[in-house]
């Protein structure tokens, strides 16, 4: 064992000597991203080639969408060691920003932006939106244009309806969308009872997507991004927007946020810019999940899903006034979902 | 209450779930510990290179990474998910074919104490008495069946990383959910503290069976009294069953996913973007594998410290992640918590069982290895000297650069192992891309294994 001590030694010298140099080393623009990894990686790395700032991310898991960094961000409050947070959608920020996590900042960017879809204050600002949709497989279910939740989740049997676990991402935001129209109590109600009737809780938007692209369930809530994953794979799906009562939609936004505390504050604002231009939110509209842009951008520049999208977007309710909804339907569901 | 948090005015509580990873670990300790008696004794019968093969082929699906399972089954536990219990089934059968060869392996290294002729005098000459048969029945096995179905029960109740992956409903993803979900850190290992006690409950109980063992040191990993103890497989069952499994939970899955990376690594070879993941993966694996392997050698000659730290190895990642986070978290190591440290501890501490188990695989002294050494000659140097430790340590690497649990809570920014990105790139379903990426990641640590095998043999060699 003693002829093995000096190889030992020296491997763990080398470990040794590379923490010291990787802590040493000047700390890159820390981006904590909720959006999906493999949409959100390509804009960042051309951020990287275009502003010459490294960026180093932390990506969320896919299960706990948005709610995991949220959550990290509240932890760090004290010690922030994140600088920029992307997030996959906005309601988390009216919380965030209420608790001094983030840095108004009002560039050029944020001018872009309608005011329904950014804190007038700048310290979070959305741009490229996805849609809450019905994903109907075709082979077992016929789409069914202007269908109102209330027939989707109709029946005694739900065991072929699908949707993700509330607590976390975008239906967490279909939650709390649901609590500001009817009130905590109906909405408790509901949900006890579509689970009592067998409904298909996935994991994620993207376990709903998988559920109904492979025939388990016939039907489900999703997001359109998820969708057209489903569709770039060949799978026999459709789709229609999920509408509440009243025919309201639900068009949810990224979000961009310079987190207060930040010592890279110049490259954390050429960051924000460069996420809330025409540029970013072409390549998202233009990428496999089809997002919908925000600002102004050349209709021609779009794909004709998009296009048809923002027109649904048109009738989407306001997130920015769900801040108090969402606080009382996530203590709640904090409680419920770990029953 | 223990095991129940009170959020807002609301209780919560994982009762179900814990009751649910019994009731499964209960299954698959008793499947592991029926199948791995004979499997045990057909494998110590074995000799030469046969011997060698069919110890992988034995091994291979406690070494296939779940997540490549998973992802390779995806299609077919999707279709399951329509009825629950065919769900839960597939998830029982897998998780029993990886960690049936822990119990195979732990008989053959912890064999019954009486040999195969004595067995059959007592069966000639014993009393009638039932209760006498009974307790001999009880223990002629010796310790092993009771170590291995104390291990198996463990690592089974406290999986995390199948579970999550097949939406299966456990303690570990409640508590997982719970803490990704907000819960303050004291709130979430409250939740954890009846799937603890119940995990402290069963390693006291191997410690106990491990008693008259540890009386018996020299034998253990020396030269059993007897080699099989129970009657061994007809070697075409253990064939089949070893064969089935190595197919089921390693190669299939392995042909699945290359089958769909033919056409991906010309995607992933013009824009490849898992080296730094990669790195950090390697990095971490060996920088773990070196401190479990110093735990390890540290640790000669003691019991009880080993024996703690094993077992809070044993507690399981989620666990052992969480107790490491909390302490990075305290005013003291916070400058600390955003380095590589809370994860290569913690990676260590989960390794540390295995090192001790190895260490005990790995004899310091034997005639062999004395005889080689006096020689001189190098292929016996290589084979009991360095071989033995080359491979004890690469089999922590492999182990250590498979993890997700511990990565996916204690990577620091910049540092994000590889699995962890796979692990959630795997929840947009199969892809050509997403098989090369696997593929390509499990390489890496072949091809590195490999170059840190050529260069020992070629100083071993040079000697």
């Amino acid at each position: 064992m003693r002829r093995l001590f000096v190889p030992a030694a020296a491997v763990l010298a080398l470990i040794a000597v590379w923490a010291i140099y990787w802590l040493g080393m000047p700390r890159e623009l820390v981006v904590y991203c909720a959006h999906d990894s493999i949409y959100a990686e390509r804009i960042l790395r051309d951020f990287e080639r275009e502003s010459g700032v490294r960026v180093a991310i932390r990506y969320d898991t896919e299960a706990t969408k948005s709610l995991g960094l949220v959550e990290l961000l509240l932890r760090e409050r004290e010690r922030p060691r994140c600088d920029v947070f992307w997030n996959n959608e906005m309601l988390a920020m009216l919380d965030l920003a209420e608790r001094g996590v983030f840095e108004p900042y009002r560039g050029p960017g944020f001018a872009r932006i309608p005011t329904r879809f950014k804190d007038v204050d700048g310290r979070w600002t959305g741009f490229s939106a996805r849609m809450r949709v019905v994903i109907f497989n075709t082979q077992k279910q016929q789409r069914q244009p202007g269908m109102p939740m209330d027939a989707v989740f109709a029946g005694d049997d739900l065991s072929r309806v699908a949707m993700a676990k509330p607590l976390y991402g975008t239906t967490l935001t279909q939650y709390c969308a649901l609590w500001d129209f009817w009130g905590g109590g109906k909405l408790q109600a509901w949900h006890r009872d579509i689970r009592r009737r067998g409904l298909r809780e996935a994991a994620g938007n993207a376990g709903v997507k998988d559920l109904v692209a492979e025939g388990v369930c016939e039907i489900g809530i999703t997001d359109t991004d998820d969708f057209f994953e489903a569709t770039n794979a060949g799978k026999p799906v459709a789709m229609e927007p999920l509408r509440l009562e009243g025919g309201a939609t639900i068009c949810i936004p990224n979000a961009v946020a310079i987190v207060h505390g930040t010592k890279r504050i110049e490259d954390a604002r050429k960051l924000v810019d460069f996420l809330l231009s025409e540029e970013t939110e072409l390549a998202l509209a233009n990428s496999r999940s089809r997002q919908i842009p925000l600002g102004p951008v050349p209709a021609e520049r779009l794909p004709a899903e998009v296009r048809e999208l923002a027109e649904w977007a048109r009738d989407s309710i306001d997130l920015t006034r769900l801040g108090a909804s969402r606080e009382s339907c996530l203590a709640w569901l904090k409680a419920e979902t770990l029953r | 209450m223990p095991g129940v948090v009170e959020s807002g005015d609301a209780a919560v509580s994982i009762g179900p779930q814990t009751a649910l990873a019994l009731v499964r670990a209960l299954i698959v300790a008793s499947t592991a510990i029926v199948v791995s008696g004979p499997l045990a004794a057909w494998l110590g019968g074995l000799r030469g290179r046969g011997r060698v093969v069919a110890w992988a082929l034995a091994c291979a699906p406690f070494l296939t990474p779940a997540l490549l399972v998973s992802y390779a089954f995806t299609k077919f536990a999707l279709a399951l998910v329509a009825s629950p219990w065919s769900h839960d089934a597939l998830y029982v059968v897998v998780l029993a074919m990886k960690l049936t060869p822990v119990a195979v392996l732990i008989r053959a290294m912890v064999p019954p104490p009486i040999s195969d002729e004595a067995r059959h005098a007592f069966r000639l000459f014993a009393s009638g008495s039932r209760w006498i048969r009974a307790r001999f029945a009880l223990r002629a096995p010796g310790a092993g069946p009771w170590v291995a179905a104390g291990l198996v029960f463990i690592l089974a109740f406290s999986d995390f990383e199948l579970a999550s992956l097949w939406s299966v409903r456990t303690w570990t993803v409640a508590i997982f959910d719970a803490q990704a979900g907000g819960f303050a850190l004291g709130d979430t290992l409250r939740l954890a503290v009846w799937p603890v006690v119940v995990e402290i409950g069963v390693l006291a109980l191997v410690a106990w069976a491990l008693r008259p063992a540890a009386k018996l040191a020299p034998r253990v990993g020396g030269t059993p009294i007897s080699t099989t103890g129970t009657h061994a497989l007809p070697g075409v069952f253990a064939r089949a069953y070893v064969a089935g499994a190595a197919a089921f939970v390693c190669f299939v899955p392995m042909a699945i996913v290359a089958g769909q990376a033919t056409t991906g690594f010309r995607a992933i070879a013009g824009n490849f973007v898992l080296g730094r993941e990669i790195g950090a993966s390697l990095f971490f694996a060996l920088g773990a594998a070196c401190i479990a392997s110093a735990g390890g050698w540290v640790s000669r000659g003691k019991i009880v410290l080993p024996a703690l730290f094993a077992g809070f190895g044993l507690l399981g990642a989620l666990v052992v992640s969480l107790l490491v986070l909390s302490f990075f978290q305290t005013p003291i190591l916070r400058a600390a918590y955003d380095s590589p440290v809370p994860l290569l501890l913690a990676l260590g501490v989960l390794l540390f069982p295995l090192a001790l188990l190895l260490r005990t695989l790995v004899p310091e002294r034997s005639p062999a290895l004395h005889i080689a050494r006096q020689t001189g000659d190098a292929g016996l140097y290589w084979h009991f000297e360095i071989g033995p430790r080359v491979a004890a340590f690469a089999l922590l690497f492999y182990v250590a650069y498979f993890d997700f649990t511990a990565g996916s809570i204690l990577a620091p920014v910049g540092l994000t192992p590889v699995f962890v990105r796979l692990h959630n790139l795997a929840h947009y379903g199969q892809t050509s891309v997403l098989s090369a990426m696997l593929l390509a990641a499990f390489l890496a640590p072949l091809a590195t294994l490999l170059i840190v095998i050529a260069g020992a043999r070629l100083v071993a060699r040079g000697r």
